[in-house]
């Protein structure tokens, strides 16, 4: 599932201390669980991970805020919806 | 004849009698207009006078960029407090440490998730019954534990009662500027309302604001860059588009386009990440009319790139520390000749560049700088000793050298050069990051027997913290547990990046740690060179080996775009 992947990937990256629970609809900034340099580490991860090019123009809240998002920008970059 | 106000509030409400109805905030969504600021913020100041708020007292503002976070600080001022603005993302013992600190009234934050697991956990102790704990919205219901604790919303309404404010003088304490200071604890700088208007009037005149000016603001307000966008807009009368942080690269584009900000106020880390972008978003910018650097040194190749795609943009390098807030600015017209220089001192600012005997240094060649002016802060809070050593008394009350533990040269021509730090001190995202605070945080793991932290470069924070460690005989020890320790202590920007297990740390003859070969570790895995075998024994190069091992790993895992 890619939103395992994803939800693994925060988790260890950014939540690895606080025990906090990771809501797939939660926005990672405005929540503090990622910051600015964050986001490039997990735009790093998904064109990595799932061999996928991210333009400038898609960095942006709606693709990238939350597990949810993130999961679903992915599959239309695939193609998949 | 009507002279300038002396206080940082009194030029809000000055802009705000002058132009009522301007946008002065926008954040998050919300605008708002110079009347609504000054009116939320004298309400505020009201409800902490009825609660027993004193001229004087401390008020910790643990908040991100925000509406709220702005209101707080001019509501404490107007009460006759002293604010302190510190990063919203600290870890509890970080947050308890300061409150104890500055001795602190009143805290004022939007952290409920910091409370509620910290309560779990039994680990809050708020200081004192005459602490009260101000709760920024969503944070219903509130907990047990915090009977006390009162909603900023409720706060910010007419009171009542009507309350007198109380008088307050420009050579009163307005904030304290919290930064590592040199033993790695977190230091208070003292600053009154009259340095802070200073070092905003200067910092004006040099920019040349206007009133059209529209400034976007991205860096946190408990950074005294972040701060002074929002205290200068407001003498000015300018506009601040808030934001808590660089986050979604495209959104904050759109932001400037749409509001067609003219202020850009970055950090290196900022520039490395517009220049990372495939294609430059010129168009994007074109309503900036300037942008500046501060908090680290601005790579040359990042000026070059920003002249090249903005040239119609003046571009700012400058410098300062905490202790004065800014030192120097780079003139414009002078960034392409000179773009490795952070320029000259700001108005009403004198310089010298001295030995270890306070002497001065003859021209071209390398010193400390030392600064003197009314922007030179009034030393560090509750630390006499510090202070003294590092705020020298002259001649006169007024007559004190800042000695910035920079080192410096300076040209035939007067312009500055940055060259290098004399402690232990890096700068990573901006933010000032004592390497020795890193080593003794980690060392109260009973596991770790030795710790040394080095800065390891990197493309977007500039430097990075890197740590080798040594376990104690028998003692398990994995990365994940360090770096989770570190989280619960540390602000992210502290938390090494890179950790490195070591059976022992290198030694110099006189058995201490070898800081020169661990970097030097750390620049050949970075340039990839193959590692000499040349070390003394064999356990030392297959040590090294394994250095760059975790190094490549660790990077590839990071894959910039």
């Amino acid at each position: 599932m890619i939103k395992d992947e994803i939800r693994q990937f925060i988790i260890e990256k950014f939540l690895l201390n606080s025990g906090d629970h990771l809501d797939d609809d939660m926005s990672l900034l405005e929540t503090s669980t990622v910051d600015s340099v964050g986001i490039l580490e997990i735009v790093g991860f998904i064109e990595n991970n799932f061999n996928l090019k991210i333009e400038d123009e898609e960095l942006t809240a709606e693709n990238l805020d939350s597990v949810n998002k993130i999961a679903r920008f992915i599959e239309k970059k695939q193609g998949k919806i | 004849m009507r002279f300038d106000p002396v206080l940082i509030h009194d030029w809000l409400t000055r802009t705000a009698r002058r132009q009522p109805g301007k946008t002065a905030l926008i954040s998050r969504g919300q605008r708002l207009t110079y009347r609504e600021i000054e009116e939320n913020s004298t309400n505020l100041a009201s409800a902490l006078v009825l609660m027993g708020f004193r001229k004087g007292d401390r008020a910790i503002i643990c908040l991100e960029n925000s509406p709220e976070a702005v209101i707080s600080i001019y509501g404490v001022l107007k009460a006759g407090g002293i604010f302190a603005a510190i990063e919203p993302r600290s870890p509890w013992p970080v947050i308890s440490s300061i409150i104890k600190d500055a001795g602190a009234r009143v805290l004022i934050t939007h952290r409920p998730k910091l409370f509620d697991r910290e309560k779990l956990r039994g680990e809050v102790k708020l200081p004192g019954r005459r602490f009260q704990l101000i709760i920024v919205d969503g944070f219903s219901p509130v907990p047990d534990n915090y009977h006390k604790a009162l909603e900023f919303s409720r706060l910010t309404k007419k009171p009542d009662a009507s309350v007198s404010l109380p008088r307050i003088l420009e050579t009163d304490l307005a904030c304290l500027v919290y930064t590592s200071g040199s033993t790695g604890e977190p230091k208070g700088i003292m600053c009154t309302h009259q340095n802070v208007v200073a070092a905003a009037r200067s910092i004006i005149q040099y920019l040349e604001n206007t009133p059209e000016d529209i400034i976007l603001d991205v860096l946190p307000l408990s950074f005294d860059y972040g701060l002074y966008q929002v205290i200068m807009a407001f003498m000015f009368g300018g506009t601040v588009v808030l934001e808590p942080s660089f986050g979604y690269i495209q959104d904050l584009l759109s932001l400037v386009e749409k509001e067609k900000v003219t202020g850009f106020p970055l950090v290196p880390s900022i520039s490395a990440m517009l220049l990372k972008l495939k294609n430059f978003p010129t168009g994007q910018l074109k309503s900036l009319r300037y942008i500046t650097n501060t908090g680290a040194a601005w790579p040359v190749s990042h000026i070059r790139k920003l002249r090249e795609n903005l040239p119609w943009v003046k571009i700012f390098s400058m410098y300062g520390l905490s202790e004065c807030k800014r030192v120097s600015y780079l003139p414009p017209d002078l960034i392409d000749r000179h773009p490795d220089s952070v320029g000259i001192p700001m108005p009403n600012l004198e310089v010298a560049i001295v030995d270890r005997k306070a002497r001065p240094v003859p021209q071209g060649q390398t010193g400390e700088l030392i600064v003197r002016g009314p922007t030179v802060m009034q030393g560090y809070w509750r630390d006499k000793n510090l202070s003294r050593k590092v705020f020298k008394q002259g001649k006169y009350a007024a007559d004190r050298w800042l000695h910035t533990g920079d080192l410096f040269r300076q040209d035939e021509n007067g312009l500055l050069y940055f060259v290098g730090r004399r402690d232990r001190q890096i700068k990573s995202f901006g933010h000032r990051v004592n390497l020795t605070e890193i080593e003794k945080t980690v060392s109260r793991l009973e596991v770790v027997l030795e710790a040394a932290a080095v800065p390891v470069s990197d493309d977007i924070g500039g430097e990075v913290v890197g740590l080798f460690l040594a376990a104690r005989k028998g003692a398990k020890v994995d990365e994940a547990q360090i770096k989770q320790f570190c989280q619960q202590q540390l602000e992210p920007y502290k938390v090494p990046r890179y950790i490195w297990l070591m059976d022992s740390l290198p030694k110099t003859p006189n058995g201490k740690i070898d800081y020169k070969r661990l970097t030097s570790w750390v620049e050949k895995s970075q340039t990839g060179a193959t590692l000499e075998k040349s070390d003394k024994t064999d356990k030392k190069s297959s040590e090294a080996e394994t250095v760059r091992g975790e190094k490549d790993r660790r990077v590839s895992e990071k894959s910039p775009r």
